[in-house]
């Protein structure tokens, strides 16, 4: 499985973290996977600067992303990332414990890809992560880098 | 402004007109008894021109009674000469009395007429033989005896109009021999009657005992020496008694008042003395005055309706039609009108003042009022916002729940999981076991944080309504429930369903419970009969579930729908307790009722009610 490809969870809960890296491992989906603790790190990940300076450029092939984090939120980090040229490609999966209507509305109105509710069952969760980690981290296409440009170059 | 009031109020109620009857009843009783007061001056007049004219009469009579008395004195007189009277030398007795006409020169003739009428000697007519028998004054001495006074005529010896007198003479036997007569100058009783004094406009008149004018005045000139012995009132003068006072239109028609007096030769009256006035002239005065009085009453009277009109309108009407408008405007809510208030101290400037004030107090009161709803509404707009803050804060509260509370059941059954895993097949039974309870105990509480979370989202969110089919949201309700009815058996006794105004979300939550409660509690049956219907009322659909499971006791019906009610221990029956009060929750928004009947171990029967759709809409 060399050709996995690098995920990006971003979750400040220890715990969720390592049941998600479970989920992923039970998965056979535990490529390389960065964790960022809130919204500035994850960013900071995505730019490679702050404590991530000095990690390979290579971008995620897919964000999994809380909504509540301290310093800031799953929706804020989203639409950071619609916002900016060279992220705005990433698919991006909300994997959240809210079930609030508007969270569920104002991601998908930002441009989000997925939206998992958390379920208390572990097994139920495992069987999610498979299908959309098997989805976006494997058979889905890489977007190209800075692919915007050379759509406007063609 | 006032005309519009005055043209509302009917004529006769207006102040205007009322106050003119009322002057009117004023100069009513005051016309009476200027009316009355003329009458009685008519009487007083009519009394005082009686004497008045019965005087004139009288004195008239009297003059004439004079010329009788004096002609009858010297007949009388010269009747005592013998030698004169019974003489039969007529020169001798001419010549005597041609001197005797001399010296009393009133009289034309002076003369005697035999007892056989034939003239024996007269101062006019000498040596002739004339018959006289049928003078008048010699027939009535000649049958009477005595002085008598002829009629008036030109048929004695002068052929003039005289008033002859007669007079007997008698012989020494006693025996009536010649009769002495003279001839009384009618021009002198006419000059008497016009040296008369009399009142204005009457007229005197002298007749004779035949109905003959003797003398006028004035108007002397006409109707002498004619005969009215024809006319009425003639008729009734020489019928009556002397002294009369009586009312009738006399010889020219005109109606008078006549006084009327005779004068007397011993027998009978001979010459008749009337004096009239025309009525017209002796009520002229009091005509007048009465007219008088009636016209400046009558001015006083529109003099007075003038200014009562003027009065009415300007000093009474005007400030009562300014309150009028004043006070529509204050009933038609214009709290700032004021009327204008009226100087002095009269009824109708208290009355405008005291207007003025309970209009001030009006909006004083107004503004109190107000003021009080501002204070009230100031009050509820900020309960309004303190509840808004509350639900926020609910809000946040059941999000906090849903993502706070949830996280460490979700640790919990994930890690045990892992657990499990790490421990694998050498796990112990009994640790199996606890691991099972802990997992299952985690997600129990899962759902019950997710139906907790469904009902308080129930009362919060907005309600969609539109005409739901329920017939096909309860075939829906049945595959969502696919999973737990796997390996059962049921019989299913489904009736025709309506179409409802509804929420489809919310009546979706609200069959998903009813159909999944039947499902649950008909779990010892085989197979399970489970009945859907509805039953249509006046202004309501009440839709219906039986099933024929475990039921309840109906004493604690009322606790069916409350939130976390069970009466069922939850080994037996898996559930959170918050179905039935989401239920109830969902339907009294729409309007409705919810109840159930049951029977333990026979069964349950849940109701729920819709009201129908407005049949205007509809």
């Amino acid at each position: 499985m060399t050709s996995l490809k690098r995920i990006l969870l971003v979750e400040d809960s220890s715990k969720d973290v390592e049941l998600i890296l479970a989920a992923l491992e039970q998965n056979n989906l535990a490529n390389e996977v960065v964790v960022a603790r809130d919204g500035v790190e994850a960013l900071d990940c995505l730019h490679h600067r702050g404590i991530f300076a000095n990690q390979s450029p290579e971008l995620p092939c897919v964000v999994f992303l809380d909504v509540k984090m301290p310093r800031m939120n799953g929706l804020e980090v989203l639409a950071a990332m619609k916002a900016d040229v060279t992220l705005k490609n990433i698919p991006v999966v909300m994997v959240t414990s809210s079930r609030e209507e508007p969270d569920l509305i104002k991601s998908y109105q930002l441009g989000v890809n997925a939206y998992v509710v958390k379920p208390v069952d572990f097994q139920q969760f495992i069987n999610s992560i498979k299908a959309l980690g098997f989805f976006w981290a494997v058979v889905n296409e890489v977007p190209p880098r800075m692919p915007a440009i050379k759509l406007d170059e063609s | 402004m006032a005309i519009s009031i005055k043209t509302k109020v009917p004529l006769l109620e207006r102040f205007s007109t009322q106050l003119l009857i009322l002057i009117l009843l004023v100069f009513v009783p005051s016309l009476i008894l200027t009316l009355h007061t003329n009458i009685q001056e008519r009487r007083a007049r009519r009394l005082h021109t009686r004497d008045g004219i019965m005087a004139t009469a009288q004195l008239a009579a009297a003059k004439q009674e004079n010329f009788v008395k004096n002609a009858e004195q010297l007949l009388a007189t010269v009747s005592q000469f013998e030698f004169l009277v019974l003489t039969s030398d007529r020169r001798f007795s001419e010549v005597h009395f041609s001197n005797l006409r001399q010296l009393s020169p009133e009289y034309l003739d002076i003369g005697l007429v035999d007892a056989d009428g034939r003239l024996f000697c007269s101062t006019v007519i000498s040596n002739r033989v004339v018959e006289f028998s049928n003078w008048s004054c010699v027939q009535r001495v000649l049958k009477t005896g005595r002085f008598a006074i002829g009629d008036f005529g030109k048929d004695g010896t002068t052929r003039e109009d005289t008033l002859d007198f007669g007079y007997p003479i008698f012989n020494k036997d006693g025996r009536l021999k010649r009769v002495l007569f003279a001839s009384l100058d009618l021009a002198r009783v006419r000059e008497t009657a016009t040296r008369m004094n009399l009142p204005r406009d009457a007229q005197i008149t002298v007749f004779d005992d035949g109905g003959n004018i003797l003398a006028r005045n004035p108007d002397h000139e006409s109707l002498i020496g004619e005969s009215m012995a024809h006319d009425p009132y003639v008729q009734r003068l020489l019928k009556g008694d002397a002294g009369e006072v009586f009312e009738m239109s006399g010889l020219d028609k005109v109606e008078k008042l006549f006084a009327t007096t005779a004068v007397n030769d011993g027998l009978k009256g001979r010459l008749w003395i009337s004096v009239g006035i025309p009525t017209k002239t002796l009520f002229a005065n009091a005509n007048q005055d009465l007219w008088k009085s009636i016209l400046i009453m009558v001015s006083i009277f529109f003099l007075a309706l003038v200014v009562a009109y003027l009065y009415a309108e300007h000093l009474l009407l005007r400030p009562l039609y300014s309150l009028t408008e004043e006070a529509s405007l204050l009933a038609a809510g214009k709290w700032k009108a004021r009327p204008e208030v009226l100087k002095g101290r009269g009824e109708l400037a208290v009355l405008s003042r005291t207007f003025r004030e309970m209009a001030v107090t009006l909006e004083r009161h107004r503004q109190d009022v107000e003021a009080a709803n501002a204070v009230l509404e100031q009050r509820v707009h900020d309960r309004t916002r303190a509840l808004e803050q509350a639900t926020e804060e609910l809000e946040s509260f059941s999000y906090s729940v849903s993502h706070d509370l949830r996280a460490p059941l979700r640790h919990i059954a994930g890690f045990v999981d892992l657990l499990r895993d790490d421990l694998g097949d050498s796990v112990r039974p009994k640790t199996a076991r606890f691991l099972n309870i802990i997992d299952d105990s985690a997600k129990q509480m899962g759902n019950l944080i997710d139906d907790l979370l469904m009902f308080s989202k129930m009362g919060r969110v907005e309600m969609q309504t539109t005409m739901v089919n329920t017939a096909e949201l309860f075939d829906e309700t049945i595959r969502s429930l696919e999973p737990e009815l796997k390996n059962r058996n049921f019989d299913w006794v489904i009736h025709p369903l309506p179409k409802v105004q509804a929420d489809p979300a919310m009546l979706r939550q609200v069959f998903a419970n009813l159909v999944s409660n039947a499902v649950k509690y008909t779990l010892p049956r085989n197979p399970a009969r489970i009945e859907v219907g509805y039953e249509e009322k006046d202004h309501e659909v009440i839709i219906f579930i039986r099933d024929d499971g475990v039921g309840f006791d109906m004493n604690f019906a009322d606790k069916l729908f409350g939130v976390f009610q069970r009466l069922h221990r939850s080994d037996e029956f898996e559930g959170t307790g918050i179905g039935l009060a989401n239920v109830r929750r969902i339907i009294l928004r729409h309007g409705g009722r919810t109840w159930a009947e049951g029977k333990v171990n026979e069964g349950a029967i849940f109701y729920f009610s819709l009201p129908k759709p407005d049949k205007t809409t509809g």
